[in-house]
């Protein structure tokens, strides 16, 4: 349980790093020339999905391009991130869930819990099945990287929850998300 | 309220009137297109000793109100008038052609014991100088809206020959800041004008897509719980109410049939979001769509046949068609015009869809013609929901997002659009019953 709160911690740290000013996307964009601090770095949530190298399948390479980040940094990342309305992982995220499958590989007892969600935009139902898709599409990664599905439960919450209450792509972005809970 | 409305909506003329009811004082903003095809003239003269102190309402206001938002009323501003005859020796039929309207409807209440009305009401053919109808009811203050409703309803019947919704009830779907700052969600019954709400859900779980059985004594609802989205059905009468279907996974989007006998809804596994129908009287379920992707949001057509549902199966979102007992015939896509469509519901005769289609960055409620593929924005208001018809086909009820996330009508052609008093709260579904008298 500590370990959640530290994650979560650690997670509302580099949010508020972040800020709300300027979209994850653009950050890492912007920050793509630019190549040092890992703080930076840290706060792209979204990668491009065309990112020049991906993350190898089996979870043991964490390098996503210059915004390369150690495993450790990749497991305080508790949340990935989509496009709108798609439920497909970009390199980052693949990243993300990869150190996260080796993370919990090497626990048995540790159970996880996806939740998917969506921004706003589109109907309720909808959003309900996309956040359904998104959490599924998590958890097919986590399974292509040996977790048993026994040990994954997913859940969508659709719109009902967004992380950022904000009617603008600012807030959207943050809301197209899975949430990755370690029970 | 003006001034918002005014930063959504850009090109309307606002038409506003200010509603003094009773104690409490409620402004109601009526918006109407330019060109808009005028409604048939009709003054409704504010009812001699109309002033109840029991209710909140002015029983002609309500009468002007219901007929205002079919579209096929234009009711007269009493400011106008020139005279204000409550007894028919007192109407001059030249006040009314002078003000070029074609019905005039006058009333009078008596108060024949303590909190016992005797209400008298005349619709007169202003051309021919006859009357068209004239009633006399003995009512409590309770019955005055339901009665009002009821005579909105005569009038708009003997000029129309058609029925009106007027005395039909919605249900909606609102989150409110519960006490110590937590939301609740609520779901709500109320006349189709949002008066008499009653909370017959309340909870801390969010509550999806209401449906009204066909004869209004049950509602199915889907409730997004922790463990993931239940569907229920809740009796009326007694509050008491019991899962659907009991399935590992989780499902939502229900849609009763127009015959009554069956459940549509959308179950969600792994990623995979499916339509189902299940017959209420043994529970058995049948399958009716199977794609990889996603497909949600059935409705069903009024012969209780087929369903039409969203689906992302072409790349976009659009609308299909679905026989539901015919497993060899494919889906067959509706719509095809819009960046995408969704929510779509059949109007009363099954000939259009009402939807909410994507033009740009926002979201409108649009009729879909089916035969000639057309598709007609309804609203220029940016974010639309929700949008469903009156039984009678007579108003289309959706939801509004600006600040606030606001119940609307709107007169089926769109142009006529009123909003409907509801308890504070954001109104996020709300749905039509399909009961007609």
């Amino acid at each position: 349980m500590n370990k959640i709160i530290t994650v979560a911690s650690v997670a509302l740290l580099i949010a508020l790093l972040a800020g709300c000013s300027s979209a994850p996307r653009d950050q890492y964009l912007d920050s793509s020339e630019s190549s040092d601090s890992t703080t930076t770095s840290t706060t792209s949530g979204i990668a491009s999905s065309d990112a020049d190298s991906g993350t190898a399948l089996d979870g043991s390479t964490a390098s996503t391009g210059d915004g390369s980040l150690s495993k450790e940094d990749l497991l305080k990342q508790t949340v990935v991130y989509f496009e709108f309305d798609s439920s497909t992982l970009d390199d980052f995220a693949k990243a993300v869930v990869s150190a996260h499958a080796e993370y919990v590989g090497q626990r048995p007892s540790i159970r996880l819990r996806l939740v998917g969600h969506t921004d706003e935009r589109g109907s309720r139902e909808y959003n309900l099945a996309l956040g359904d898709r998104r959490s599924a599409s998590v958890s097919n990664w986590f399974q292509a990287l040996k977790v048993d599905d026994s040990r994954i439960s997913t859940v969508s919450m659709g719109e009902e929850q967004p992380a950022s209450i904000g009617h603008d792509e600012e807030s959207w972005q943050l809301n197209r998300r899975v949430e990755i809970i370690y029970q | 309220m003006i001034q918002r409305l005014q930063n959504i909506v850009q090109c309307f003329l606002f038409a506003s009137m200010c509603m003094v009811a009773g104690n409490a004082q409620a402004l109601i903003t009526i918006e109407i297109d330019k060109g808009v095809k005028a409604g048939l003239p009709i003054a409704v003269v504010p009812f001699a000793n109309g002033n109840i102190a029991a209710v909140d309402f002015m029983v002609d206001e309500v009468i002007r109100n219901d007929l205002q938002r079919t579209g096929r009323f234009n009711p007269l501003s009493p400011a106008d008038f020139i005279s204000l005859p409550t007894r028919q020796e007192q109407v001059r039929f030249s006040d009314w052609r002078l003000l070029k309207t074609d019905y005039l409807v006058i009333g009078e209440f008596e108060e024949v014991q303590s909190s016992v009305y005797q209400f008298r009401v005349q619709l007169f053919d202003v051309l021919t100088e006859s009357q068209i109808f004239g009633r006399r009811y003995t009512i409590v203050p309770d019955q005055l809206r339901a009665t009002a409703h009821q005579i909105a309803n005569s009038i708009f019947n003997e000029v129309t020959g058609e029925k009106s919704s007027f005395d039909s009830q919605i249900a909606f779907v609102s989150t409110e800041q519960g006490q110590g700052g937590s939301v609740e969600h609520v779901l709500y019954i109320s006349d189709y004008d949002g008066y008499n709400p009653q909370s017959i859900v309340r909870q801390d779980n969010p509550i999806f897509s209401p449906t009204w059985s066909p004869d209004s004594t049950q509602i199915a609802y889907a409730v997004l719980e922790q463990s993931g989205s239940r569907i229920y059905i809740q009796n009326l009468d007694t509050g008491v109410r019991v899962p659907v279907v009991e399935t590992d996974y989780q499902a939502s989007s229900p849609s009763w049939s127009p015959d009554g006998e069956k459940l549509a809804f959308t179950i969600l596994q792994n990623g995979n979001s499916e339509i189902y129908v299940s017959e209420l009287v043994n529970g058995s379920l049948v399958r009716v769509t199977n794609n990889e992707a996603i497909d949600t949001e059935p409705s069903w057509s009024p012969d209780s046949e087929s369903l039409i549902f969203t689906s992302s199966r072409g790349g976009s979102t659009q609308i299909y068609s679905v026989p539901v007992y015919r497993a060899a015939t494919p889906p067959r896509r509706i719509t095809f015009g819009g960046t995408s469509n969704a929510s779509a519901t059949y109007d009363p005769k099954g000939e259009n869809l009402l939807l909410i289609s994507q033009f740009g960055a926002g979201y409108q409620v649009s009729r879909y013609e089916i035969d000639n593929n057309s598709l007609v924005s309804l609203v220029q208001t940016s974010f639309t929901e929700s949008p469903n018809f009156s039984p009678n086909g007579d108003m289309v009820v959706y939801i509004v997002e600006g600040v606030e996330r606001r119940l609307m009508t709107m007169s089926p052609d769109g142009e006529v659009r009123i909003p409907i008093r509801t308890p504070t709260g954001q109104i996020k579904q709300v749905s039509w019953e399909k009961r007609t008298e």
